[in-house]
This record gives C-alpha cells, structure tokens and sequence, in this order.
C-alpha cells in the first residue's frame, strides 16, 4: 500500500473512533451518574469514573417507584406496539407497492396527509374517545389506534417497491402459493431490513413517549417508565441519583435492541440508496 | 318514580350538607389527588398526623404525581375534554389565570362550599388570583412563596457587611461587588437573572394595566436595568440555575446570596448546602432590598368540575382542612418548605422559634411579615406566554445583545403580537 493511502486509512479510523467516542459518551456517562450520590451527581468538574452510590440509589429508586411494573409495562406496551405495527405496515405497504386496486394512489394520499396533522391537535378527542372505550389505565390505547401509523405504511411500501421484484411474487403465484402465504413466505423474509428499521423505530418512540402515558395511564402503578421516573424530579429532596439509575436501566433494553438489530438496521438505512 | 329517587338523593344530599356531614363515619372513603413535585411527600406527611387521623378515620388519600410540566398538562387536557381528574387537583400560581379564564374548575364560593368565610383567613393576594370578575373561587391558596435574601453570614462578616437591611437595589450591588473574590472563586450571586423577577413582584402575573401590555413601561424597564447593573458590576458567576457547575458552587460555598422564595431554604438544606453537626448553616435570611415585597410561586388546590356532586362534598372536606387547618399548614412547612397561605397560623408560636439551620434566626417571622404585605397582581390568560417572551428580553439584556430599552421594545411587540 503506497504511504499516502495508509496515512489516509489511518487518519479515517482515528476520525472515526473519535466520533464513535464522542457519540458513546453520553450513554457511558449516564452511567457513571447512577452510580454516584445524588448530591455528588451534579459535582463540578463531572465524573468521569463509577462512584460508590449504586447501592443507596438502587433503594431510593425502588422505594419511590414500582419500578419493576413500571418496566413491564414499558416492555410490554414497546413489544406489542412494534409486533403489531410490523405485521400491519408490512402487509399494508405490500399491498400498496404490488397489488392494483381501485383508489390506490387516493388511499395513499390519504395515509400520508395523515401525517402533516400535528399529533396533539387531536389529543382532546382522542383522550374522549379512550375515556368511552374503557381504556385509560390500560396498554390498549398506546397500542391499537398507532397500529397502522401513516409513517411505517410509507416506509414498507417504498421499501417493498424496490426490495421486491415482481417476477418473484409472478413465480410464487405459478407455484400455487397463496396470497396470504406469500406473505409469510416470501415477503417476510424480503422486508426483514426495513422491518428492522421500522421496528427499531416504532419500539424506541414507544419506549420514550411520555406524553401519551402522562395523560392516558395516570397511576403510577399502570404507567410507563418516562412517566415514572418524572415523580422524582424534586426540588427539595434531591433524587438525582435515582433518577439517573433509573435512566440507565431504561436505557438498557434499546441498547441490547440496537445491538442485537445493528446490522439489519444499517442494511435497511441504506436500501435504496446505492442504485443497483 | 325517577322523580321519587331524585327527591331522595336531594333530600340525603341536602341533609348532609346542612348537618355539617359530607363524610359519613360509617363508610370508607378515597379521595384522589393530582399533584406535582413535593407536593405528595408534604400530604402524605399531614395524613400522617394524629389530628388527620381523629379527624379523618375513615378517609384515605390517593396521589397521582408527575413533575411539575406533565402535571399540568394532563390537567389542562383532561379538563379540556370534559372528562373526570382527580377529586382534588393541585395548580401551581402560574396556572391560575388559565382556569380563572377557561372555567372548568368548581367555584367554591357557591353553595354548598359557601368558602368565603373560610378564604378571609387566607392570604389576599392568592385568594384575589383565584377568583373571577364574577366573585367565583376557583382554587383556594394552600401555599405561597414570600420572596426573601439568603446570605451566607461568614461571607458577609468576612467582608464586613450587615446584610439585614439593605436600602435599595444599588447598595445590594455595591455589597455584592464586596462579597465577590474571583481569586477565591466566591459570587456575590449565581446569575444576573436571578433578580429580574422581583421587581415584577415574581412575574406570575401583573402584566397588564389598563388592559395594555408591559404597563407601566418603568417597572418593566426598571426590572431589566436592575440585570444590566448587575450583570455590569460583575459580581456573578454566570451560572445557570439547577445545573451542574450552579449546584457544585452552593456545595464549596461559592455563592454568597440569594434572591428566591421561602421554599429555597429546603433546597439549601436538604441538597445545595446541607447542615453541620450542629444542626446550623452560615446562611442567613433577610428581607429584600429596600424591603421590597413580592411572591415568587404559590399552590392551589382545586375540585374540578367534572368531579361527582358527593364525591366534591368529601374532596371539600379534604381541601378545607389542607389549606385551613393548622396542623396542616405547619405540617407541610416543616416537610417542604411551602409557607402557609393561613395567615393564623402567623401568629402560632412556631413562627416565633429560632431555627437552628440559620443559626437560630427566626427567619418564619421575616417569611409571614413579607407573606402579609405582598401586593396584588392582577393574573390573566397569558401570563405564562408572556413569562416566556420576557425571559427572552432579560437573556437579551444579560447576553448584551440588547439595551433594557431595546429589549423592552422587542419584548412589547412580541406580546402584542402574540395576544392579538
């Protein structure tokens, strides 16, 4: 390798292992932070190492919060939102991206106007509307009406466009697959990438919503982590401590998902953005 | 036979209410409460008390708490939608005109809470926020905020200063300027912005007069002047409130004095700058300079609307004894700092004991005399947009992009702007 390029090879990784560093940082340190007192939290010049405060903040959090049902809750609303937004996306943008039907192009204009109305426009309605349907304190009303969300039809049906080629499907049909099955069997599997995508998508904005849970699931034995933690935000007594603990532990599930997802999460960034 | 039912529901209502017997001693019951920040701590501390339990046997409370933010804005949203909160929903100051304007909230002055003899004992300017044109009450006062000086006494001894009378905003500065070694990393005071709110008597309302805006323009100007002064005399450490290098500074004992609420002290002593062995600080409390009066937050307590008719009868009851018993009152105090707004529990002996953290200071008397002479401002729907806008003039002022005047102007067109 002539020197130039290796010098360049060199200085790309060292650039980049300083980005990796700077963007790891944050996350590093929220962690550091759980393991410090809450009056040693906000010390000047920051921590930059694990102080020995882990124990006393792991009981301040657990005795102000239901923290393990918060969590569960959490898991539980994120896991059932993304499974049902995968399977109602990818069959929806299937449709859209390969099949002709009457209206298709209105349908779709339709979904995607959807999206340019802001969503607390219409949170009085729809609060009134879970109010009737029995559903505040439940996980159903940050489940069922985002089901179907404009923004993962458009994203599978744009991927799908490209991803799935019609003489796969044409060959699919002449080997007597169903259409049904066909999903199951050939578009499934095709749409993984996007799938991914969307699916870390739709999980870290369920996970992270706090609005929603703050209005719709006000106890704090039924509500979400976001919410959860919020209650220890004081001004006289200083849980800080707990409170950065508690960030830590919800961080942790999307760094797993992040990890264990990486590489169908880039392949899916980056469909579509080479032309083949 | 509807008719029949109805008439009998009246006549147990009406007899309850004239017997003085909202809560039945027979049954159970459970009042909900929405709260924010301490709130919780503070009532779970009062229902704790023997005096709650005599009174009270059978009641117990529920909190639904979140911070300060989502608190209200669940509230605005679910009153918005004409839906069912919490039998008693707690309102930060800053929240009042809000629902003063909007409705929503059930007048307490109306029969059958009839408060207005209960609200006489309550702290005037917080009962006057509360009420609308039409006279209605729609939350009564359960805290306020008597805005004092904290000062560190060894700072101030050091520099050779009597801090417990300042005469004006300039000798403040001039004592600040005193108390500040840059060489020993000591403040005077944490932000130039920490005293832009107490000309404006806490800037929670009294932005209009006359139904015009920023009126009238020299309290206004006045207010951002005072930022400039101490911005130019530089005597501040330029840090922002709550954050790391502004918590740390309290902690070494590099902030030298204070403007801020009474509730301030349980920020001191629980976190900022906790007490030694002997249970004392080296800080101190004074009056304002030049003995201004202002309030610098506040809470209410209120029964929305959408509350069932007997379950407002028991959340009455509740709401009564937080905000007019003194046990109550003093309870709450103790836990969180929140001053009372019943002004008897003034002249109770407590008020009069020394306290032990400020080196046996009574610094209660100082907090109920402000507490007593703090004036009236006129509250109004806009009050936390406006809030917002004059923030951005006073960063104006303190970054130096803008003169108080320049910034006054800005300030002015954007409120016109945004209330037209």
């Amino acid at each position: 390798m002539n020197p130039f390029k290796k010098l360049s090879t060199y200085a790309t990784t060292f650039l980049l292992g300083l980005l990796a560093l700077v963007f790891a940082f944050p996350f590093y340190y929220v962690f550091v932070l759980a393991t410090w007192r809450s009056q040693e939290v906000l010390a000047f010049p920051p921590h930059l190492w694990f102080g020995t405060g882990l124990l006393e903040n792991w009981t301040s959090l657990f005795g102000r919060v239901p923290f393990a049902t918060n969590f569960l809750n959490s898991l539980g609303i994120a896991t059932l939102s993304t499974v049902s937004v995968l399977f109602f996306c990818t069959l929806a943008g299937f449709a859209f991206s390969k099949y002709q039907f009457k209206l298709k192009k209105t349908l779709f204009f339709f979904v995607i106007a959807t999206m340019a109305i802001p969503g607390f426009l219409n949170i009085i309605p729809f609060y009134k509307m879970m109010v009737v349907f029995g559903w505040i304190n439940t996980w159903l009303p940050l489940i069922v009406p985002g089901m179907a969300g404009a923004f993962g039809i458009f994203l599978m049906t744009q991927f799908l466009e490209n991803a799935l080629p019609f003489e796969l499907l044409e060959a699919a049909r002449i080997d007597g697959v169903g259409e049904f099955s066909m999903l199951w069997r050939v578009v499934f599997p095709l749409a993984r990438a996007g799938m991914a995508v969307l699916g870390v998508v739709t999980f870290v904005g369920s996970w992270n919503n706090f609005t929603g849970p703050l209005i719709l699931l006000p106890d704090l034995d039924a509500t979400t982590l976001p919410v959860a933690l919020s209650v220890l935000n004081s001004r006289v007594d200083n849980n800080m401590g707990a409170l950065f603990l508690g960030n830590a532990l919800t961080l942790l599930p999307l760094l797993v998902i992040f990890m264990l997802f990486s590489r169908q999460i880039i392949s899916g960034l980056t469909a579509g953005a080479v032309k083949g | 036979m509807k008719r029949l039912c109805f008439m009998v529901v009246l006549g147990v209502v009406a007899t309850a209410l004239l017997t003085g017997q909202a809560i039945d001693p027979a049954k159970k019951y459970e009042v909900t409460v929405g709260a924010y920040g301490d709130l919780e701590k503070a009532y779970k501390a009062v229902i704790a008390t023997d005096d709650f339990k005599k009174k009270f046997p059978n009641v117990t409370l529920k909190f639904q708490t979140s911070d300060f933010g989502g608190h209200h804005n669940r509230l605005t949203t679910v009153i918005a939608a004409g839906e069912q909160t919490n039998d008693i929903e707690a309102l930060e100051v800053g929240y009042i005109a809000q629902f003063v304007q909007a409705g929503g909230l059930t007048d307490l002055n109306a029969a059958p809470f009839n408060a207005k003899k209960l609200s006489k004992d309550l702290v005037k300017f917080a009962v006057a926020n509360a009420t609308t044109e039409g006279g209605a009450l729609i939350a009564m006062p359960v805290d306020i905020a008597p805005a004092v000086m904290f000062y560190r006494a060894d700072l101030a001894k050091t520099a050779g200063l009597n801090m417990d009378n300042v005469a004006n905003w300039d000798a403040y500065i001039a004592a600040l300027k005193k108390l500040t070694d840059k060489s020993k990393g000591v403040f005077g005071i944490e932000h130039p912005a920490a005293v832009s709110a107490i000309p404006l008597n806490g800037g929670k309302g009294g932005w209009f007069q006359n139904n015009k805006p920023l009126e009238p323009k020299s309290k206004f100007l006045d207010a951002l002047s005072l930022v400039q002064k101490v911005k130019a005399a530089n005597v501040d450490g330029d840090l922002g409130a709550w954050s790391g290098p502004w918590s740390q500074a309290y902690l070494d004992g590099k902030i030298a004095s204070i403007v801020n609420g009474a509730w301030f002290g349980g920020t001191l002593r629980t976190w900022l700058s906790p007490a030694g062995a002997d249970g004392s600080s080296p800080w101190r409390v004074a009056y304002l300079p030049g003995k201004m009066m202002a309030s610098l937050g506040g809470t209410y307590l209120s029964i929305p609307q959408t509350v069932p008719g007997p379950r407002k009868l028991v959340a009455y009851e509740i709401l009564k004894y937080l905000t007019n018993s003194p046990v109550a009152q003093l309870t709450t105090f103790k836990e969180i700092d929140a001053f009372p707004a019943l002004t008897t529990v003034y002249n109770d002996k407590v008020m009069d004991e020394p306290v032990a953290y400020y080196g046996g200071q009574k610094v209660r008397k100082i907090y109920a005399d402000v507490a007593l002479n703090i004036p009236e401002n006129k509250v109004s729907e806009y009050d936390a947009v406006i809030g917002g806008i004059w923030n951005g003039a006073v960063n104006d002022v303190v970054s130096g992009k803008s003169t108080p005047q320049a910034a006054y102007d800005s300030a002015l067109k954007k409120v016109i702007a945004t209330i037209q």
